[in-house]
């Protein structure tokens, strides 16, 4: 079987590389069952799922944590407060160890991917042999910068030797940036082909390969979900940190960190599910079977399962600024609002996970009247949705906000006026995204309902950015009422830390599987059909199981990083050991 | 809200939101095409 799988890989590497016009391209390989090799009794499937899924995970953790590295030490040069310095340096040390484990992985994935897949992988790489050519050196000139980003940390320090240094930081972004988008276009290529003719044969052209239907929304999905992803992680290993520091000091240095990645996971996770609604009303524009598999048909329950733990990523952010609050006495003046906006907040988490369609008994369903319910039916539709984590979104801004006044008093003669511009932006907004979703949603068709949904987000970016920048005047040359005292919060804050990190994960191990699965029994949509025992679509408890396996083992080695971590910074005396 | 100093701006205010608001609704369903008012 080996030198079968050798000849097929090499067979791909030759047509890539002699092949220089349309004429030398073959169809897509039409399979049979018999040409998907059995190695060891593995399950290929649940094989190439789990490691493929704990290489986006690594990958997308190392990408994000360069992203905000180099943001954090533009800030400290700009500010010249070193502890930020010290905060990047400490980030970008946790991601050298997870960057080799990315690697190994991601050499995992292709010889599983090659063992199991051969001829699906020499297909693909006929087609994206400059990209994956590219995507190797690459690989080459990331790795360059990181380590030169971090072992040359300190020896680029002041002056110009800082820009230096922080050049390298860009450089190492673009190219992790770049890598990423060229792994996306594999992978989207898969799901809306493009630059092939019906039968498969490659047109010779490259960039329309590359740049099919489905490549940017998954471009901007992802770019914006690594950074909420980086943060959410970073934040655990800051509560990792506060929960076993020995000293104070040591304590208020891991609340602060992990505030900031808090704060930069929330920053993403505010725009996260406009680009995840962009991603899949361009999946419904793609191909409406396939939009209807992902939301109406046999995904939907996952959906169900995506709202729970949206809504868990939503709470759990907001209870850490509450909890966060606790770090200044000043925040005592707002402690009464907290309670309104946990109320708010947990309606809208209510509407955003009711179900449309019930899974119900013929009992039940007779009971019932109908697979809907009377009452909660009309909640499960989209527009009440879409209605509800607006909602989230801004409440959760505004716990925000709050957090940063507890500490201050804003000084300039028009802090009536500006409050109140402030609640009547809020008041007036949040009307507006209500009567968009109510009126458009329950008394319009569905055109409507969909174009409506645009105005609702436009209305949600503008109330942020407005109110932010309100605030940023007004808080201008603040007094302070009570000290910011890092540290002082409770441990049961940094739980809300592991819980976001962990929400994130699975979030992405779920979601990733229902883009991939809505190709169903294609290796390529509707060009190759995928012919092996598991060309099936499991059933949903099946791979919720695979996805919690690969997340408790994905959590398993970022325990495994971060303990690392901490032994790096212990020294054991071991006395009478050595000589002398 | 009622306290003094605050009534005043916060309903000059919400009318010019509102306004605004309204503004933006027509122009993005103007450009997909829409009317504000559905007609069937």
């Amino acid at each position: 079987m080996i030198p079968r799988l050798l000849l097929l890989v090499s067979t791909a590497a030759l047509v890539a590389v002699a092949a220089t016009g349309a004429h030398a391209f073959e169809p897509a390989p039409q399979l049979t069952a018999a040409d998907y090799p059995t190695v060891a009794g593995v399950n290929s499937r649940v094989a190439v799922w789990i490691v493929a899924q704990m290489h986006l995970w690594l990958a997308a953790f190392v990408l994000a944590v360069p992203i905000f590295v180099f943001i954090i030490e533009a800030i400290g040069m700009r500010t010249r407060d070193r502890r930020y310095d010290d905060m990047a340096y400490e980030f970008i040390k946790i991601s050298i160890t997870a960057y080799s484990l990315t690697a190994i992985v991601g050499g995992l994935l292709v010889f599983c991917l090659v063992l199991f897949y051969p001829d699906l992988f020499a297909y693909l790489a006929t087609i994206f042999k400059d990209s994956m050519f590219y995507y190797a050196l690459l690989f080459f000139v990331e790795s360059a910068a990181l380590y030169l980003y971090y072992y040359g940390w300190q020896w680029l320090q002041g002056g110009f030797r800082k820009w230096v240094h922080l050049t390298i930081g860009l450089v190492l972004n673009a190219a992790g940036t770049t890598l990423m988008l060229l792994a996306n276009s594999w992978l989207t290529f898969m799901m809306s082909p493009a630059g092939v003719d019906p039968a498969g044969v490659f047109g010779g052209d490259a960039w329309a390969a590359m740049h099919n239907f489905l490549w940017n929304p998954i471009n901007i999905h992802r770019f914006i979900a690594n950074i909420a992803y980086g943060g959410s992680i970073v934040g655990a290993y800051a509560a990792f940190k506060f929960l076993t520091a020995t000293d104070e000091r040591e304590r208020a240095h891991y609340d602060w960190m992990g505030y900031n990645a808090n704060f930069i996971a929330i920053l993403a996770l505010l725009p996260l599910p406009f680009a995840g609604y962009y991603l899949a009303a361009e999946i419904y524009a793609f191909s409406q079977q396939m939009g209807i598999t992902l939301m109406g048909g046999i995904f939907a329950w996952l959906f169900i399962i995506q709202a729970v733990l949206i809504g868990t990523l939503f709470l759990s952010a907001n209870y850490y600024l509450w909890c966060g609050m606790g770090r200044s006495d000043g925040a005592k003046r707002y402690h009464k609002y907290i309670k309104y906006i946990a109320i708010v907040l947990v309606a809208a988490f209510l509407v955003w996970f009711t179900p449309h369609t019930l899974v119900l008994t013929n009992a039940e369903l007779k009971a019932l009247g109908g697979p809907h319910h009377k009452y909660l039916g009309p909640l499960g539709i989209m527009p009440a949705k879409n209605t509800a984590v607006n909602v989230m979104i801004l409440f959760t801004a505004i716990s925000f906000m709050i957090y940063r006044r507890a500490n201050k008093v804003a000084v300039v003669p028009w802090v009536k006026a500006g409050n109140a511009a402030q609640i009547a932006l809020f008041t007036a907004g949040i009307v507006n995204i209500m009567i968009l979703g109510v009126y458009y949603g329950y008394f319009t068709n569905t055109v409507y309902k969909v174009a409506a949904s645009i105005p609702q987000v436009m209305t949600t970016l503008v109330i942020i950015v407005v109110a932010i920048v309100l605030d940023s005047f007004m808080y201008k040359g603040a007094r302070e009422v009570a000290p910011l005292r890092w540290g002082r919060v409770p441990g049961r804050a940094q739980y809300a830390l592991f819980l976001l990190a962990v929400s994130f994960t699975w979030l992405m191990g779920l979601m990733g599987y229902i883009r991939s699965g809505i190709r169903q029994h294609w290796h390529v949509v509707d060009i190759m059909r995928d012919a092996s025992v598991d060309a099936f679509t499991p059933t949903l408890g099946y791979a919720a199981n695979v996805v919690s396996v690969a997340t408790v083992l994905f959590m398993a080695i970022v325990i495994f990083v971060f303990w690392l971590s901490q032994i790096s910074g212990t020294k054991t005396v071991a006395a009478g050991y050595w000589k002398g | 809200m009622l306290h003094k100093g605050y009534l005043l701006p916060f309903v000059a205010a919400l009318v010019v939101w509102a306004v605004l608001f309204l503004l933006l609704d027509m122009a993005v369903m103007n450009m997909q095409g829409l009317s504000l008012a559905f007609h069937p």
